[in-house]
């Protein structure tokens, strides 16, 4: 008889799934988290046999690492492939040639969308919030506004992910491509950049001839916060050199 | 000494979300120093230098295995320290922005290397639940490693923020009576060097002619709109 996964086991590894970088280590990387997740699986297929459950779960202690979102498209294709191994389909070296290939592509995609883009630019948009609403009550909306603005999309990852690949199986890599997201990248990366730059003008002191200590400065942080940026400075010196070269441009010029 | 100890369980447990479970992202500078706000009776004071912080996090990403500077807790601690001080520093208003907001970039390091020691402390975790498992008679539940691996994330996410909160307010009151208030006038320009770096830094990472071209329509449509008002 194939075995195959409850609704009840989906919810209770999406819920375990939310805890997937919990015991990040540098040795299996968010495997721990991984195996978690995977236990309503082990349970659903190897109930009454302790050895096949705990050999199942120590498989998936190996290495693994992927964006947190992302590693759901790999939670719901390692399910699938673990009702075709108990149904003697596919064998477990397949799966874990499949996994590994899994690892590259699931990073970089939810590296360059969320931490690159999505994060970046919702909060630049609640920055800009806060500096355009001082009432409590507004900022309370924008915040409100920022984490739904955030967690429909990481939400969605997870969801969709997990369905679209359990039900996919190895087929799920056709889909692990930026171009996919490109619509999310494009209108997210368009309200970050815009936010941004509305913030820029609001906070830029002109008329440069009334202030010409506040323009200078601000220029000369921006220029030397973006070229330490550019030039993979740590996080650091990027950060406080360009405001202590700026008072310290103060201090000469108020001193003169 | 309450009120720390207070904060550093409240948010120790908040900051879990940043990397180790959830990750709603509301550990980030901007809900958390509007908490603080809501709760402290200083709303205002908590919510500018928490968007200021966040301003100068927003370049801040997490890629991979690599070690970030641990900005939320750190944000936590500054944001504590800047609404607490910030009627007693009344007359060094500026100096207080500028020492709270370096004070958040050395605890956002603290941070970074108490994380690389929770990454070996879980690998050691992670070995005992290697070593349990390869048993045949009974089954592992591997909740037991999990929730250790949660409760030390948690205990040094508090320990920062106490320690953070306590060493530092030692520091202001050193310097309070230190600095002479005439110095502040120097500082006066904090805050728009700091909106220039968070602005510098979000270019920093964006490094595109498009990009560039877009944030700079933004900008300059809106000083269009500021010189005709």
């Amino acid at each position: 008889m194939v075995k195959k996964i409850s609704l009840a086991d989906k919810f209770s590894i999406f819920w375990r799934s939310l805890f997937i970088q919990a015991g990040w280590n540098y040795k299996g990387m968010i495997s721990m988290g991984f195996s978690f997740a995977l236990v309503p699986m082990a349970r659903r297929l190897y109930k009454h046999d302790p050895a096949a459950y705990n050999a199942f779960l120590r498989r998936h202690l190996a290495f693994f690492n992927a964006h947190p979102y992302f590693a759901s498209y790999a939670l719901g294709a390692i399910v699938r492939l673990e009702e075709d191994i108990a149904a003697g389909k596919v064998s477990v070296e397949q799966e874990e040639h499949f996994k590994n290939a899994l690892i590259g592509p699931l990073g970089a995609l939810g590296d360059q969308l969320f931490w690159g883009i999505i994060r970046p630019a919702v909060f630049a948009f609640g920055v800009l919030g806060y500096y355009l609403y001082d009432d409590i009550n507004d900022q309370l909306t924008i915040l409100l506004l920022l984490f739904m603005l955030y967690n429909i999309p990481h939400l969605y990852i997870r969801i969709h992910g997990f369905s679209r690949s359990y039900r996919d199986g190895y087929q799920v890599c056709r889909i692990l491509k930026i171009e996919n997201f490109k619509y999310l990248k494009w209108a997210y990366m368009g309200l970050g950049l815009f936010c941004v730059g509305i913030f820029a003008g609001l906070n830029a002191p002109i008329p440069p001839h009334v202030y010409p200590m506040e323009f200078l400065i601000f220029i000369v942080s921006i220029v030397a916060a973006a070229y330490l940026k550019i030039l993979k400075a740590r996080t650091y010196f990027a950060m406080t050199i360009p405001i202590l070269v700026a008072l310290l441009l103060e201090l000469i010029t108020g001193t003169l | 000494m309450a009120d720390s100890i207070f904060y550093s369980l409240l948010f120790g447990l908040i900051c879990l979300d940043q990397r180790y479970v959830f990750q709603f992202n509301i550990s980030q500078p901007l809900f958390t120093s509007t908490l603080i706000g809501l709760l402290s009776g200083h709303v205002q004071e908590a919510v500018y230098f928490g968007a200021l912080v966040q301003l100068l996090w927003l370049s801040n990403l997490p890629v991979g295995a690599s070690v970030i500077p641990d900005g939320n807790i750190a944000s936590v601690i500054g944001t504590v320290l800047y609404i607490k001080y910030s009627a007693i520093y009344a007359e060094h208003g500026y100096f207080l922005l500028l020492i709270s907001i370096f004070l958040v970039v050395l605890f956002s390091y603290v941070g970074g290397q108490l994380d690389i020691f929770a990454r070996y402390r879980n690998e050691h975790i992670m070995n005992h639940a290697l070593q349990a498992l390869k048993r045949k008679d009974k089954k592992v539940r591997l909740g037991v490693y999990i929730i250790p691996s949660l409760l030390g994330h948690f205990l040094l996410n508090a320990l920062l923020i106490l320690t953070g909160i306590e060493s530092a307010s030692w520091l202001l009151d050193i310097l309070y009576q230190k600095v002479p208030a005439i110095l502040n006038i120097h500082w006066r320009f904090v805050e728009i060097a700091l909106i220039g770096t968070g602005i510098g830094m979000i270019l920093g990472i964006y490094h595109d002619k498009k990009k560039y071209a877009l944030i700079g329509a933004a900008a300059v449509l809106i000083l269009i709109i500021r010189m005709i008002h």
